[in-house]
């Protein structure tokens, strides 16, 4: 695990640990505001097969910020992912990604 | 998204932190001094100030005290490096030796303890460790703790393998090719102190070799023929260089042996022999590993500067991949480390450095059937190996990358799929930049040719990783007629003319509901009112479902979610029994594929990606899929490396599902076993009854459901080669009647994705070998196509 914690995260400092354990959900970071669901639909298949991403968007706007979530079948596959993508670039950014807990409605804000 | 959220830890924790290690100060307990001494064995031999020699010395003298106390714990953590660090195996066999020559009973404790886990690690399928404990054994005898004669015994007992009686070739081969890959380490002192028996060995290996089959090595080639290097047969290959070797008088410059330093310690030393070892007989249990075909790309011209590359035919060549090899499989979850291990090799002044990574490499990223790591890796350690040699490696990788795109028309289809996806993920990450202009053979030649096939696949991969215009800037302007059209949705209601279309006006209604947000009960109304045409696009005599229907319901559903994925999984989400509701049957399923393939025709990632959606909502099967792929509505994009993923990722969410069902199953069965919430007293009986029975009907209901996924897996099997027996047949067939060579670039295509299907599939197609031989690849067969399927028992034979 990495030292990013969501500080938003609504319970003890436990269970969150014990929670990204177990985890295959990742939060992305650094994208760049025009790169797209299917961008990242590509790139992060190439880990395993995504059950569903989530664009982080803007409160006001509702467009697209610089954050994503991305939730794997399996925690392997998220592994994968923290190994062999997190660092490379996507849009020419290096992009970023750490484990979450998984994604909860209205995080995306 | 603010930089508060990723804050570190606050002092609660270091509270925590500080109470752990007050606590460990207060007992220096075992675990403590187990893990000093892990650590400690574990880090012998890495990059220090002091020589490799010095440390081994003080380490076996630390060793050495903690011998009365931790004899056990030390065994088995040298035992763990023999197999887990199998890259510095002569550093640990130096380590055991030296310890060998202070305390003779740590020799023989360690030798039982390491020949008990080889005969574990071959009972448990682990071959590769296996081998290594073989290799570790050889080496001991250098190190004066094992003696020459019993290391022949074990040889010659695996040598005697190969006269077994009604075994897979398979078998034979592994216990050949542990002896083989050992000798380079110890064939000096077999040949010194045991030379005719050494002999005797040699040529028993060479009569095996001499009667071995080799149908499988086409199978396995990642370039056919040989031009312009022969890959060859592993075995094979060894065999030629362990010859050469043993001309050489078994001289190699590659090993590190570390030992020489000591030979007046270890001379000293009294040896052990091993206990007899005689290998587990075979069973069914027992899965041997496949054969293989040595990659080569480069040879000693490609390499002008520096040290020269090794011959192809030299034992530096295969001793120096095979520890390339095992520094990648020892470092691979963290890439930045891998590198750093891989570019600090010992051997480098030796050998062109550079070259032998990438080739490697690319040898493991092309394996057939399958790489050893997950293709992204390659990707992500080339881009380490950039970075740490940013004034050479990238030089290397791009004249590489040159030779492979010559190669093309000889490589292997399924190769080529792994080469199109790294070039274009790695372009991603250097803007796109490449001399595309030393290309340009491939423009004005037969696109279905695999170079200008090439462009097209990886040029369409750029753009998912891109967008259009942005590919469309990044070639030259010829370069025009091969780049991707704009992945936009084509929308048969919207175009000009559309009104004199029979689904018009229910098109219209319906893009208005939707838009309005009706509810599905609304939308099923309207479509009633589609009439059911007989004629529409051709189809004749069609009772079974309302092809308009699905056409106009698909068609305005998709557009309206057009803009995006989610949009698009969100519009199947809400419309999901309408959806159930049209796709009654097969046909109907296919035809609801075959809507979505005419909208999205420039955006094969969207048809990829839904047909994902449908399957795991159940809308559409996966023989359904199969079906649609072979129909003639696809035969234009039958090429296309989109069409191969969708089914490749169908088959495999197929196989997931039996597998679901399967843990399903087995995991009511464990619960049904121990009924541990129930009360077991009197009164209670009758509710531990009722449970009982409840739990043997879930039981019956899950070994139903499995059988029935079992049975569908069969089944797309079944439809896959069926569908490519037929469509293989047919084109030889039109092809005779019209007098023409049937080896078209689109027949060769064709064949190889057969021949692909057996390859990524290989342990669930296994299965269904005997049922395949009697329906499909029967003796009515055409040879040509039958081939594939001969090369493809020939693995597990």
């Amino acid at each position: 695990l990495s030292a990013y914690r969501d500080q938003h995260f609504g319970g003890s400092m436990d269970n969150q640990e014990r929670k990204l354990k177990e985890a295959s959900t990742l939060y992305i970071g650094n994208l760049s505001f025009f790169t797209t669901e299917e961008q990242i639909y590509e790139v992060f298949s190439k880990c395993g097969s995504i059950k569903r991403v989530v664009m982080g968007l803007d409160k006001i706007k509702r467009t697209p910020c610089g954050f994503c979530f991305v939730e794997y079948y399996d925690r392997e596959e998220a592994a994968n992912c923290m190994r062999y993508v997190s660092g490379t670039r996507l849009d020419d950014r290096i992009i970023r990604t750490d484990w979450d807990v998984g994604f909860k409605e209205g995080r995306q804000y | 998204m603010s930089g508060s959220r990723r804050r570190k830890y606050r002092d609660d924790d270091e509270d925590m932190d500080t109470s752990h290690r007050s606590s460990k100060r207060r007992r220096p307990d075992n675990a403590q001094i187990e893990e000093r001494l892990e650590s400690l064995i574990t880090r012998v031999g890495e990059k220090s100030t002091s020589s490799l020699e010095s440390n081994l010395e003080g380490l076996s003298g630390v060793l050495e005290a903690d011998l009365p106390n931790y004899k056990g714990k030390i065994i088995k953590i040298l035992c763990d490096c023999a197999v887990a660090l199998p890259e510095k195996i002569t550093v640990y066999t130096t380590l055991v030796g030296l310890l060998n020559a202070k305390n003779f009973g740590f020799g023989d404790d360690f030798i039982i303890v390491l020949s008990k886990s080889m005969r574990e690690f071959m009972k448990a399928n682990e071959w590769s460790k296996a081998r290594f404990v073989v290799r570790f054994f050889a080496d001991l005898v250098n190190c004066h703790v094992i003696d020459v004669a019993s290391l022949l015994s074990l040889y010659e007992n695996f040598v005697a393998v190969s006269e077994e009686p009604d075994i897979p070739q398979v078998r034979s081969d592994w216990f050949i090719y542990s002896v083989l890959s050992s000798l380079p380490w110890v064939g000096c002192s077999l040949d010194e102190k045991k030379g005719e028996e050494l002999t005797k060995l040699m040529k028993s290996i060479e009569d095996y070799l001499g009667k071995r089959k080799k149908d499988h090595v086409p199978f396995l080639r990642v370039w056919h023929g040989e031009n312009p290097h022969e890959q060859q047969d592993y075995l094979e290959n060894l065999w030629q260089q362990i010859a050469k070797l043993r001309r050489d008088e078994w001289v190699e410059k590659i090993i590190m042996r570390p030992y020489m330093a000591f030979h007046s310690i270890l001379s000293e030393s009294s040896v052990h022999s091993l206990p007899p070892f005689t290998p587990p007989p075979h069973n069914l249990e027992l899965n041997y590993p496949i054969p293989k075909v040595v990659f080569r790309m480069f040879d000693p011209t490609d390499a002008p500067d520096g040290p020269p590359m090794p011959g192809p035919l030299s034992i530096e060549r295969y001793l120096v991949e095979d520890q390339i090899s095992s520094l990648i499989s020892t470092y691979f979850r963290d890439r930045k480390d891998c590198a750093a291990q891989l570019l600090n090799y010992h051997a480098k002044k030796q050998i062109p450095l550079n070259y032998v990574i990438v080739e490697v490499m690319f040898g493991q990223l092309f394996n057939l059937p399958q790489s050893p790591q997950i293709h992204v890796f390659y990707m992500a350690l080339f881009l380490e190996l950039c970075k740490l040699q940013p004034g050479s490696l990238p030089q290397v990788l791009a004249q590489a990358s040159e030779m492979l795109y010559e190669r093309l028309e000889h490589m292997n289809l399924h190769s080529s799929d792994r080469f199109v996806n790294w070039f274009a993920h790695h372009l991603s990450n250097f803007q796109f930049r490449w001399s595309w202009e030393e290309w340009t053979d491939c423009l004005n030649v037969d696109v279905d040719l695999p170079k200008p096939k090439f462009v097209i696949e990886v040029l369409a991969k750029c753009l998912r990783l891109s967008y259009h215009q942005r590919i469309v800037e990044s070639v030259p302007e010829t370069f025009a007629p091969l780049v991707p059209n704009p992945p936009e949705p084509i929308y048969k209601y919207g175009e000009e003319g559309a009104e004199s279309l029979p689904g018009y006006a229910i098109a219209q209604t319906l893009c208005d509901l939707i838009k309005k947000k009706g509810s599905i009960e609304v939308v099923l109304e309207v479509l009633k009112d589609a009439p059911n045409p007989k004629d529409v696009d051709g189809m004749e005599d069609e009772t079974s479902f309302n092809a308009l229907k699905i056409d106009v319901f698909v068609q305005v559903l998709l557009y309206l979610g057009s803009k995006s994925f989610s949009h698009s999984f969100g519009a199947l989400a809400k419309f999901l029994p309408v959806l159930k509701e049209l796709a009654v049957n097969e046909e109907s399923q296919i035809y609801i594929l075959r809507v979505i393939k005419d909208l999205w025709r420039n955006h094969s990632q969207r048809i990829a990606v839904l047909v994902d959606k449908l399957l795991r909502v159940r809308v559409i099967s996966c023989p359904a899929v199969a079906n649609w792929l072979f129909s003639s509505f696809m035969s234009s994009s039958f090429t296309r490396m989109f069409v191969w993923e969708i089914l490749h990722s169908t088959i495999n969410t197929m196989n997931k599902h039996v597998k679901g069902c399967e843990t399903e199953l087995e995991e009511a069965r464990q619960s049904a076993k121990r009924p541990d919430d129930v009360d077991m007293e009197s009164d209670e009986e009758d509710r531990y009854d009722i449970t009982k029975a409840a739990s043997e009907s879930k039981i019956e209901q899950l070994q139903e459901k499995l059988e029935g996924a079992q049975s569908e897996e069969k089944k797309l099997f079944l439809i896959i080669f069926q569908r490519f027996v037929m469509v293989l047949g047919e084109h030889m067939v039109s092809c005779e009647n019209k007098g023409e060579e049937f080896r078209t670039p689109w027949f060769i295509h064709a064949i190889q994705r057969l021949q692909q299907i057996f390859l990524v599939h290989y342990h669930q197609v296994v299965k269904y070998t005997t049922t395949l031989e009697n329906l499909v690849f029967t003796s009515d067969t055409d040879p040509t196509i039958l081939e594939v399927f001969t090369a493809f028992r020939s693995l597990h034979s």
